[in-house]
C-alpha cells in the first residue's frame, strides 16, 4: 500500500515538473558587470603624452586642459 | 568634474563628416552602424545649418528606462555606456531615443539583428579598459588614456566641442560673446535660457579687441 502511494506521488511529480517555468525576471539572466573608473587609465602604451594614471583629480585636471585645445580664445602657452 | 557632454556650434559645423569618420576609424565601427551621424538643417536654403548629432548621454536617459533586460549604466562621470553581453538586441532603446543614436549592425544572409550599438562617448565598455576584448566589442577607451572624444578632438573647425560639461559651455559661451551675438543663435537658448524669460540671463557683449 505504502509503496503504491509512493510510486503514485512520484509519477505525480514526475507528470509536474513539465508545469515548471523559469524565472523570468533580470536576475536569472546574464549579470551587469561592473565598470573600472576611467581615471584608473587602461592601456598605458596609448596615453596621452606626459599623462601617467594615478588619481581621479590628476585625471580630471587633464582633460580640463586637454579640453582647452578646442577653444579658439584660451591664452596660448 | 561635472558631466561628460558634447556640444555642437552649428555657426561653425561645415558638415566635412570628420567628425563621423573620426568615430568610425577610431572605434572601429561596424558597417551600417554610424555612432555620429551629422544633420542639416534647411538643407539648399540660405542659412542652412549643420550639427553634429550622437547619443547626448542623458541625465535621464530614456533608452535606460526602457531597456526590458537593463544592461545600460551610468559612469561617474555622466557618460551613458551599455553592456553588450547582457543586450537581447531588442529594440525598444532604439525607439525611446529622441536622437536616434543606439544602432543595430546587420549581419548574415538574413540581416539578422546584432546587439545593440552607440556612442560611448570614446570610455569603451564594462570589459577591462584598454583590453581588446574592450576594443573589440566597443572601441577605444580614449578617456582612460587621458583623452577626450576622438570626433570633438578631430573636429577641423572647432565645431564639435567634447568634454566637461563646464568647460565646453565656457568655451562655447566665450565664442558666441567674442561674435558680438548669441541668442538669436540656435540652440542658445535651449542652453543658457532665452532673453525674453527674464532678467540675469548671458547677453552678448562686444568682442574686446587685443
Amino acid at each position: 500500500m505504502i509503496g503504491r502511494a509512493a510510486l503514485g506521488a512520484m509519477l505525480l511529480a514526475l507528470a509536474l515538473v513539465a508545469c515548471g517555468e523559469k524565472a523570468q525576471t533580470t536576475a536569472s539572466g546574464p549579470e551587469k558587470k561592473a565598470d573600472v573608473p576611467a581615471w584608473k587609465g587602461g592601456n598605458a602604451a596609448f596615453n596621452a603624452p606626459g599623462w601617467v594614471a594615478s588619481d581621479q583629480a590628476a585625471w580630471e585636471a587633464q582633460l580640463r586642459a586637454r579640453a582647452q585645445a578646442q577653444n579658439d580664445y584660451a591664452a596660448p602657452k | 568634474m561635472a558631466r561628460m557632454k558634447f556640444i555642437c556650434d552649428a555657426e561653425r559645423c561645415i558638415e566635412c563628416n570628420g567628425c563621423v569618420t573620426a568615430c568610425k576609424a577610431e572605434n572601429d565601427v561596424p558597417w551600417g552602424v554610424n555612432r555620429r551621424r551629422v544633420v542639416t538643417l534647411n538643407d539648399g536654403v540660405s542659412g542652412e545649418r549643420s550639427i553634429s548629432v550622437a547619443c547626448m548621454h542623458c541625465s535621464d536617459a530614456p533608452c535606460m528606462a526602457v531597456c526590458p533586460v537593463d544592461c545600460f549604466y551610468r559612469t561617474d562621470e555622466g557618460v551613458v555606456l551599455h553592456d553588450k553581453d547582457v543586450c537581447i538586441g531588442c529594440g525598444y532603446c532604439s525607439y525611446a531615443c529622441p536622437f536616434g543614436a543606439p544602432q543595430f549592425p546587420s549581419n548574415g544572409t538574413f540581416g539578422l539583428r546584432g546587439k545593440m550599438d552607440k556612442c560611448t562617448f570614446c570610455a569603451g565598455g564594462p570589459e577591462v579598459n584598454g583590453s581588446e576584448a574592450e576594443n573589440a566589442k566597443y572601441g577605444r577607451n580614449r578617456l582612460a588614456e587621458g583623452k577626450l572624444p576622438a570626433c570633438a578632438e578631430m573636429c577641423s573647425t572647432k565645431a564639435l566641442l567634447g568634454g566637461d560639461g563646464d568647460v565646453v559651455a565656457d568655451i562655447f559661451r566665450t565664442r558666441v560673446l567674442n561674435r558680438g551675438k548669441g541668442s538669436e543663435v540656435w540652440g542658445w537658448g535651449t542652453a543658457y535660457g532665452k532673453p525674453a524669460a527674464g532678467k540675469g540671463q548671458a547677453q552678448p557683449v562686444e568682442a574686446k579687441k587685443s
